[in-house]
């Protein structure tokens, strides 16, 4: 996924913003989510489709956020780079 | 505040880990190896997958079969040799924990108070440590001690940048008067150990592993690879149903871990690398910029870490924080075999160029 800067800033900051409000509505998801498998039996071992029903909540906002921050330009120090 | 609670009365869901001295000994020593080769830890690699690291993807490939041999060899004769040769049960300074049992049976003659005694002069020896124990190879003192100075020196000067350099490489642009520049080059990097926000950061954590106790649970990263190993290739194994049975939130915890360093990379440090290809510098000046290298340095490291710590029944968050943090005797071997560990691979492995 090499970052390169096809996009105008307006359009990046567009999509930067669109990702944010999409995370936040994914990170009260996976506390609704969890709250709701679990019925709050907080001694008993977690099961696998408990995990995972959380788990893919935090895959598929890494992998959104991966395509929409590849489009960003390689930075260090905040700075766009040159990648080594 | 743990043992001053516990002589008050108030009871907590003490958890100290066994002492089995060779194989917490032989887990240290993986540990530590795997820790200097990787450059995880592993609730670390949770952090880097949420930071979108693409090493840290081989990582936790690493982890999860490191986590898989050690359940294949739990049920040997010699994984069970491993535990239980030498196994003086669950001991921390003073006092010892009776197995399945939540409270602690102090030592002869001694009381609650008494604990809290020992656990006074423990945390002083802790603080002389940090007081007294240089930041940097070649370098003269602690953070504490820089900061009390509030002047730096040559040395933190140019690890300061290379720090911030790294922790920023391939990541987002940001603005000059925003956060993530006072967050990146300022508070991530500088010896600022005593200031505030790391005092804060500091106490959260600790704050956090209390609750943890208070409910029951444990404050845990590493059980979670060997129990996805379980669910993926090996649910019949009997370490696997060890695992089932002891499990808390352990997987919530390492998943909270991931969303906390992704959140804080999308919205304050802007340090998101959507998995593009970095090498560490350090990496890089001693094997290069060949990336397949550093991605089986990464799965590698990560393998012998997390065989590591489930033959030692804990990691840096099991043993090393939650385990020392109780004065328990199996953390503190633990925590001396990955020091040693750690300083002889940098040793051999570092000290050289490319």
């Amino acid at each position: 996924m090499s970052g390169g800067a096809k996009l105008s800033e307006k359009e990046l900051d567009a999509m930067d913003k669109a990702f944010k409000v999409a995370f936040i509505v994914g990170l009260i998801l996976i506390f609704v989510v969890a709250i709701l498998v679990t019925h709050n039996a907080t001694t008993k071992p977690l099961t696998g489709w408990q995990v995972a029903s959380v788990g893919i909540i935090a895959v598929i906002l890494l992998v959104a956020a991966a395509v929409v921050y590849s489009q960003f330009p390689y930075s260090v120090l905040g700075k766009p780079a040159e990648q080594r | 505040m743990l043992f001053g609670l516990y002589a008050a009365g108030i009871g907590f869901h003490w958890g100290p880990k066994p002492l089995y001295v060779l194989g917490v000994l032989i887990g240290g020593l993986f540990f530590g190896t795997g820790l200097a080769l990787s450059g995880y830890f592993p609730g670390s690699i949770w952090m880097a997958l949420g930071e979108g690291r693409r090493d840290a993807v081989y990582a936790v490939l690493g982890a999860i079969l490191g986590a898989a041999s050690w359940t294949a060899l739990y049920q040997t004769p010699a994984g069970q040799w491993l535990v239980k040769t030498l196994n003086f049960g669950s001991l921390i300074i003073g006092a010892t924990h009776p197995s399945g049992k939540e409270y602690l049976i102090p030592w002869n003659g001694l009381t609650p108070l008494d604990l809290f005694g020992i656990a006074v002069v423990y945390a002083i020896g802790m603080f002389l440590l940090a007081y007294f124990l240089p930041r940097y190879k070649g370098g003269a003192r602690s953070c504490i001690r820089a900061n009390i100075s509030k002047r730096r020196t040559p040395v933190e000067v140019k690890m300061h940048e290379e720090t911030a350099r790294f922790l920023t490489e391939g990541g987002l642009p940001y603005s000059e008067n925003s956060i993530a520049k006072k967050l990146n080059e300022y508070y991530a990097v500088g010896s600022n150990v005593v200031r505030w926000f790391m005092v804060l950061a500091g106490a959260i954590i600790a704050l956090t592993v209390v609750a943890e106790m208070f409910m029951h649970q444990i404050f845990g990263e590493s059980t979670t690879d060997s129990w996805i190993a379980g669910h993926l290739f090996m649910p019949s194994f009997k370490y696997s149903q060890v695992v089932f049975k002891t499990i808390g939130w352990e997987p919530y915890s390492d998943i909270g871990t991931l969303m906390g360093a992704f959140f804080s990379a999308v919205f304050l440090t802007r340090r998101f690398t959507a998995f593009r290809n970095i090498i560490p510098p350090s990496w890089a000046e001693r094997f290069g910029a060949n990336t397949a290298k550093r991605l089986l340095g990464a799965f590698g490291g990560a393998y012998l870490m997390l065989f590591g710590a489930r033959m030692a029944d804990g990691c840096a968050s099991g043993h090393i924080l939650s385990g020392d943090l109780e004065m328990a005797l199996s953390g503190l071997l633990f925590t001396a075999a990955v020091f040693a560990s750690i300083l002889i691979t940098a040793h051999f492995v570092y000290s050289k160029r490319a």
